[in-house]
Parts: C-alpha cells; sequence; structure tokens
C-alpha cells in the first residue's frame, strides 16, 4: 500500500513546514511547492494522492491550479486552504466544483486538517465520530415518520447544557431534517412546499438518522439520509446564489423564493459539513465550538464521492 | 407739518461735559431746560418727558428719592447719569432694583457718548411724545384738521411699530438686539424660546445678568468678532446639553458711525448638527473599516503559524521542561487572543447584506433574552418589557441579535447586575423603534459623544476592546437606521430606529467598509 502522497503547496514556507511536519508525523509523505508551476512539475514526476494548495499566490492562484490538476491528473484529490475570505471565493468554488476550502485561523484546527485530508484519500468519508475526539459521547435517533421530527430533533439537542448552542443547532436542524425527510428520502420539489404531504411514513431505505456527540472541543449534530440525492454542484449553486452579489450589493437571491436554507444553517453554525455519496447516503454535520475556537472565516467543507 | 411746541428735558446736577453733549445732541428735537433741583421740577409748564440728574444729587433710599422725583415732574422718565460702580454693594443694590422695576435708568457716562442713550430715548419715547404732543396742541386750542392729522399720524406710528415687532416675532430666526454697553434691549419670540428667558426678565439688563455661562460668553465672543471685524460674525455652537445653533451676530451703527449694539441672530440646528456627525461617524467608521480590514487580512497568515507552531509544540509537552512548557503556553494563548481580535476586526469591515429578511422585532429581543439568561450577571435584573404588538422588519436577523446582545450587555454591566432592564418596541409607520433602557450610574456628558467611537471603551485593560457599540452603529448603518442614546445618572435609554421595508432599487444596500 505504502504512503499516501500529499503535495502542499503556499507561497507561505513556514506554512509548508508546518503542515508538512504535521501530516508527515501522521503517515503521510509530504512534498512541498511554493507555488503553481512548481507544483505541477512536481506532479508531472510524481503521482500524489492529494493537493493542497493555498489560494492566494503569485504567477498561479489556486483555483488556477487545481483546474490544471484535475485536466492533466484526473485522479489526484485536491482541496484548498486560505487565510481569506472563503465567502468572497464561492463563485470561483462553484465553477470550478472545488468543494474542500478549509481556512488558516488562530488557533489552526489541525484536526480538521487531518479529516479533510483523510476524508479525501479514503473516501471514507461518513460518520459524526470523524469529527469527534477520541472517546466522545454520541447518540443517534432514527426517523421512522415524519411526525417523529420534533422528537428526533429534540433528542440531539436537549443533551447540550449551554441553551445558546441547543437554539442555534434547532434553527439548524429544522431545515436539514425537513429537507432531508421531504427532498432527500421523499423527493418533493423544493418550490412547491405548500403541496408537500406533511405526513409521511418512510420506508426502511429511506430513513433518517439524526446524531449528535460532544467533545471538550465542540458539541456536534448530523443529519442522515440514505438517498444521497444532493448534489454538491447543487449545494454550491445554492450557496453562491445567496452569497455573491448583483451591482447593487444585494445578494442574486433576493426575490428567490425558496433555496436560502443551506445558507442560512452554514450562516448559523461554526461548521456546516456536507457528504456525499451520490445515490447512496447523504450526511450534513453542523458543529459548534466550545468558547469561541476556530473562530474566523467559515471553511467550505463539501465532499462528494 | 412742523411742529413748534417740542417736549422738555430737565437736566439737574449733571457734570459739564455730559451736560455739553447732551444740550448739543439733544436741543435738536427737544427743549432743553437746566434746573437746580428736584423741587425746581414742580414750577415747570408744561412737566417735563424725562429728567436727567447726576448721580450725585440722588439720595437714599433710592425709592424714596424716585417716588419724589416723580411726584415733583409729574412722572417724567428718571434717567441717572453716572458711575454706579463706585458705590457701595448696598446702593448698588437698590440700582439694579429700581432698574428692574423701571423706576428709574442708570446710565454710565461712556455710554451716553457711544449714543446709546440717545438711541434708546429717541425709540423708546418717540411714541409717547407725538401722544404727548397731540394733547399739548389740542389744550393750546388748534384746528379740527390738525387733529385730525394728528390722530392718523400717531396711529400710522403705532402701526409701523405693531408692523416691526410682528416682522421680528415671524421670522424664524431668533433675533435679539444688545446695546454696546450689553444690555437686552429686544429678543423676539423666537430668541426668548431658543434662550429661555421671559420678557420680565431681561428687558434693559446687562446679558450677563440674565444668561447662564455658556451663552453669556458666547454673546461676548460674537460681539467682539463682529465688532472687531465691523461685519459679520457666524459659528456653531452648543448652548445647552441638546441644543445647537448657528449663531450670527452683526454690529449695528447709527447713521454718524458710532457702535451702538449688536443684533444676533439664533437658529436652532441640533437636528442637521446631530445628523452631520453620524454621517461623519459613518465615514470615519468605513476608512477605519478598509483600513482595518487590509491590517487584518495580513495578519492572518502569521498568527496561524505562530499558533500552529505552540499548538504542535504543546502536544509534545512531555519532551519539554515545566519552564519551557509554561512559556509555549503564554505564546499560544497570547496569539489565540489576537486571533479573537483579528476577529473582530474584521467584523466592522465586513460587507453585510446578506441575510436579510422580515424578523419580528420582538421575537429578536426574546431570543437575546435567552442568551443572557443563563449569565450571573442577570439574576438580579428585573426585565421589564413593553412590546408593541409585532413589529415585523426587514433585517438581518444575526447583526440584530448582535446589536441587542451588545446593548443589552452593555446595560447589565452599567447596573453592575442589579436593576432593571426594559425593552421597549414600537412602530411608527415605516419605522419601527427599539428601546434598551437601564438603571445604571449613566453616561457622563463628556464622553456620550465619544461611545460609538470604535476602540473608546470604559471596561479596563483587558476587558472588551471598545469595538462592540463601533460595530452596533455599523449595523444599524447598514440597515438603513439610526441609533441615539440619552443618559442621565439612573436612566440611559438607546434608542434604535429602523426602517421597516425593504428599500428599492437596491437603496438598502450595504456600503463597502
Amino acid at each position: 500500500m505504502g504512503n499516501k502522497k500529499i503535495l502542499l503547496v503556499d507561497d507561505e514556507i513556514d506554512i509548508l513546514d508546518m503542515l508538512g511536519d504535521f501530516l508527515s508525523e501522521h503517515g503521510y509523505h509530504v512534498d512541498t511547492a511554493v507555488d503553481g508551476i512548481d507544483a505541477l512539475e512536481k506532479m508531472d514526476k510524481t503521482q500524489y494522492d492529494l493537493l493542497l494548495s493555498d489560494i492566494r499566490m503569485p504567477r498561479m492562484k489556486g483555483f488556477e491550479l487545481i483546474r490544471e490538476a484535475r485536466a492533466r491528473f484526473p485522479q489526484v484529490k485536491s482541496a484548498l486552504i486560505t487565510a481569506y475570505d472563503v465567502n468572497e471565493y464561492i463563485r470561483m468554488a462553484r465553477d470550478e466544483d472545488a468543494g474542500n476550502i478549509i481556512t488558516k485561523t488562530s488557533p489552526f484546527n489541525f484536526d480538521e486538517v487531518l479529516t479533510v485530508v483523510r476524508n479525501l484519500i479514503t473516501e471514507d468519508i461518513f460518520g459524526l465520530e470523524r469529527y469527534l475526539r477520541p472517546g466522545a459521547k454520541s447518540d443517534f435517533f432514527e426517523i421512522r415518520h415524519s411526525n417523529q421530527i420534533d422528537d428526533a430533533i429534540k433528542s440531539a439537542c436537549d443533551v447540550f447544557a449551554d441553551p445558546k448552542v441547543v437554539i442555534k443547532f434547532k434553527r439548524v436542524l429544522r431545515e436539514i431534517v425537513t429537507n432531508a425527510v421531504y427532498y432527500g428520502s421523499r423527493n418533493e420539489a423544493g418550490d412547491k412546499k405548500e403541496l408537500w404531504d406533511i405526513d409521511v411514513a418512510l420506508n426502511p431505505g429511506e430513513y433518517v438518522t439524526v446524531c449528535h456527540g460532544q467533545d471538550d472541543e465542540k458539541q456536534a449534530v448530523s443529519v442522515v439520509d440514505r438517498t444521497g440525492r444532493l448534489k454538491k454542484r447543487e449545494v454550491l449553486f445554492w450557496l453562491d446564489r445567496n452569497i455573491s452579489r448583483d451591482m447593487e450589493g444585494q445578494p442574486i437571491s433576493m426575490y428567490d423564493k425558496h433555496g436560502r436554507g443551506l445558507f442560512i444553517s452554514r450562516e448559523s453554525i461554526d461548521r456546516f459539513i456536507i457528504n456525499i455519496k451520490r445515490g447512496i447516503m447523504t450526511e450534513i454535520i453542523a458543529i459548534n465550538f466550545v468558547g469561541e475556537l476556530y473562530k474566523g472565516y467559515r471553511p467550505l467543507l463539501i465532499t462528494e464521492i | 407739518m412742523e411742529f413748534a411746541i417740542k417736549s422738555k428735558i430737565a437736566f439737574i446736577n449733571l457734570p459739564n461735559e455730559i451736560k455739553s453733549y447732551l444740550v448739543s445732541n439733544l436741543s435738536v428735537d427737544y427743549n432743553v431746560v437746566e434746573l437746580k433741583d428736584i423741587e425746581s421740577l414742580a414750577s415747570e409748564e408744561p412737566t417735563p418727558l424725562a429728567v436727567i440728574v447726576g448721580l450725585c444729587a440722588v439720595d437714599w433710599p433710592l425709592n424714596t428719592w424716585c417716588e419724589r422725583v416723580e411726584f415733583f415732574s409729574g412722572g417724567a422718565e428718571i434717567f441717572v447719569a453716572g458711575e454706579t460702580e463706585r458705590l457701595d454693594n448696598g446702593k448698588k443694590n437698590e440700582c439694579v432694583e429700581m432698574q428692574k422695576n423701571g423706576r428709574c435708568c442708570f446710565i454710565a457716562p461712556d455710554m451716553i457718548h457711544k449714543g446709546c442713550f440717545l438711541y434708546n430715548l429717541q425709540k423708546a419715547y418717540i411714541i409717547r411724545d407725538y401722544a404727548k404732543q397731540i394733547s399739548l396742541f389740542m389744550q393750546s386750542g388748534g384746528g379740527e384738521e390738525v387733529h385730525e392729522e394728528l390722530e392718523f399720524r400717531t396711529k400710522a406710528l403705532l402701526r409701523e411699530k405693531d408692523f416691526s415687532d410682528n416682522i421680528i416675532n415671524s421670522i424664524t430666526s431668533g433675533l435679539m438686539v444688545i446695546e454696546a454697553e450689553g444690555n437686552l434691549v429686544k429678543l423676539n419670540n423666537e430668541a426668548e424660546k431658543l434662550l429661555n428667558v421671559g420678557q420680565r426678565d431681561y428687558l434693559a439688563v446687562h446679558h450677563s445678568e440674565v444668561f447662564e455661562k455658556p451663552i453669556a460668553e458666547v454673546i461676548e465672543k460674537m460681539s467682539m468678532q463682529s465688532i472687531e471685524s465691523h461685519g459679520r460674525s457666524s459659528e456653531i455652537v452648543s448652548i445647552s446639553e441638546n441644543l445647537i445653533v448657528a449663531w450670527t451676530c452683526y454690529p449695528i451703527y447709527e447713521p454718524g458711525g458710532n457702535f451702538i449694539g449688536t443684533m444676533h441672530f439664533i437658529d436652532d440646528v441640533t437636528v442637521q448638527e446631530n445628523t452631520e456627525r453620524q454621517l461623519i461617524q459613518a465615514e470615519k467608521l468605513a476608512t477605519i473599516g478598509t483600513m482595518l480590514s487590509g491590517i487584518a487580512h495580513e495578519l492572518r497568515n502569521p498568527l496561524s503559524i505562530i499558533s500552529g507552531r505552540s499548538q504542535r509544540l504543546l502536544e509534545k509537552r512531555d519532551k519539554f521542561d515545566e519552564w519551557t512548557v509554561r512559556y509555549i503556553q503564554s505564546i499560544d494563548d497570547q496569539v489565540t487572543r489576537c486571533g479573537q481580535i483579528v476577529n473582530n476586526l474584521l467584523r466592522l469591515s465586513r460587507k453585510e447584506a446578506v441575510g436579510f429578511d422580515y424578523n419580528n422585532l420582538n421575537a429578536i429581543l426574546d431570543e437575546v433574552l435567552t442568551y443572557v439568561d443563563y449569565q450571573n450577571i442577570f439574576d438580579r435584573i428585573t426585565v421589564v418589557k413593553n412590546y408593541a404588538s409585532d413589529p415585523v422588519i426587514y433585517c438581518n436577523r444575526s447583526q440584530l441579535l448582535q446589536v441587542f446582545l451588545n446593548l443589552i450587555g452593555n446595560a447589565a454591566d452599567a447596573m453592575n447586575g442589579q436593576g432593571a432592564l426594559t425593552l421597549t418596541t414600537a412602530d411608527f409607520g415605516n419605522r419601527a423603534m427599539i428601546s434598551v433602557m437601564d438603571t445604571g450610574g449613566g453616561i457622563a456628558p463628556k464622553i456620550i459623544s465619544k461611545i460609538f467611537d470604535p476602540f473608546f471603551t470604559t471596561k479596563e485593560a483587558g476587558k472588551g476592546t471598545g469595538l462592540g457599540l463601533a460595530i452596533v452603529y455599523r449595523i444599524i448603518q447598514q440597515h438603513g437606521g439610526t441609533i441615539n442614546v440619552r443618559s442621565k445618572p439612573g436612566e440611559t435609554v438607546f434608542d434604535v430606529i429602523l426602517p421597516k421595508w425593504r428599500r428599492k432599487d437596491g437603496e438598502q444596500k450595504n456600503t463597502s467598509g
């Protein structure tokens, strides 16, 4: 099997050293490059499993690099990392179909980098425990009928001591669970909410699972549906629509009648993670960090396999 | 038509130079006589219009003396010429008293020379003069036509006086006329309102005795400036806590060229000034925002590196001695703190019009209350809610949550955890208002204008960066609203006014920061 190979690209040498060191320690073989051109040359000579690149670099920007890399080396996974506002890049992310943009914060979230790297390389992406420290407590609730939605949300949130956190998660879960039950499992069209059949029993293959867990650093909830209908392209489309502005500074989605759910959920919580295996499973995870840890710009963490 | 009979003015015991000045100026229009004492007044026929007495001839107590003069002169106007400064305090007070009551008028010698006295005399008495002349003429057997003519002229004159009084009171500016010596001559209604005086208080009284220091000083300053420049002097001044005025002063000269007084126009510009201040504030914030955003961005990379390094070192703390670990921990703590500061800075300049939607204000306030409910500082605070029924406005919910979290948090701090927090919402058609009131110690007048400045804080070093209210201000501004604060010990109120509707044509856009 051998060590998995990662190519780190950043014009900031200290980042290369620090991240490279960290990833090596976790068993990866790490090469570094200071810009895109350099990186592509290296990729010519070595087959990497993952390309992890900064966005703002002289000569070639991160998005350009991953576009080139995907064209020339399609089997190489890619992710971006930045110190700047991820939302500013949402249009480019949509255009390049780039779902993972990690942020550099102080404190630095090493766990998150490791999780993204692992997920992309192994393609083993599902499971809330991935985002929790070892030994963390977690539990789940299986929704078999739409009338269980409220109970599911309650069971997930009430374990958390902090009422502020409970409110945040409830808000997000209401959106995601409803989506999972109706869009995901039932494939209802989003723009015809008034026609939805509210009271539905789900078939065994359609059960929606709501999980929750916490460690000393965070609280987390997740919603899993087993139909995998959500598409990464769609998510990026709707996020971009709500984030990008038109000439007057209004979000493009200003007059849209729907499509804000994902955006609002993402804005409401510290981390909003979407994992998709097309046609098989969709997992949406919401994380709240204790004590404002890792605050800064929100990363983009959407993985589709 | 000329009058053969002129009104009489009597002089008694005047110093020579005053006497000669008055004689030369007054004898054109008046019949001037010199008497040796008060009693001689009784034998004057007709009785004089006015009597000007030298200060040395005055007897004390003053009111008794005035009575005598009035008795002997048949009700003439009494003027006393002389330097009252050298009198003892008791006598000085009597002079002020008599002047206030209108029994007699004191004129200092230099005022006489400036012509103020003449101006006053003529202005005040011209009508009485005519009236008296009519009766005198009648007594001497004048014809019907003359009588009618006189009546007509008097009416015309009175109408003129009323008319000019009307004009003066109709102008929307406050108008105040002060004679050279500093005594108030005329205030129109608006001026009385703005300066908070009633007519009884000020006629012929020195401005320093009528007004408090701030206004008296402004009058001195503006008068001086206009005199020195022989022209207009204009300034915006704050004359009380909530009143800012545009003050314009002109010097007044009589035809001969002598300076006789000043004319002051006062306009209330409090609203415009406050709006301007808010605009300037907004600009300041926008500029600072851009600057800070640039700096903050640059800091992100280095900070994440330092933090990453310290974290990794701490992962391996077993390799180091205690002293080293302590040092690394300290670096880690401080750089985390830097990260928080940078986050706050970036929030100031973030362009955020996203997330606008219709929200119920009461619900937003209630949500904030649930957030703070568990905090210890709120344990002994009573919350009073005066909610209007469901004010729904177009707003960014998460930003408004931030705003009220900040205001309510500040309120709790101000009350030191004990007191009443009153939350009021109100619906005003196109706008809604939310007020947050606390019963804390209040905000001192001299800092209240600074509280929205970025980095201004009254909290001790390390507790609060002073950015809270600046961010609040920014958010309200981005909503197209306004925020005002009123404070006195025991009661501080923040009023937030927000437009209810989404504006058309992109009016409610974010202004870039």
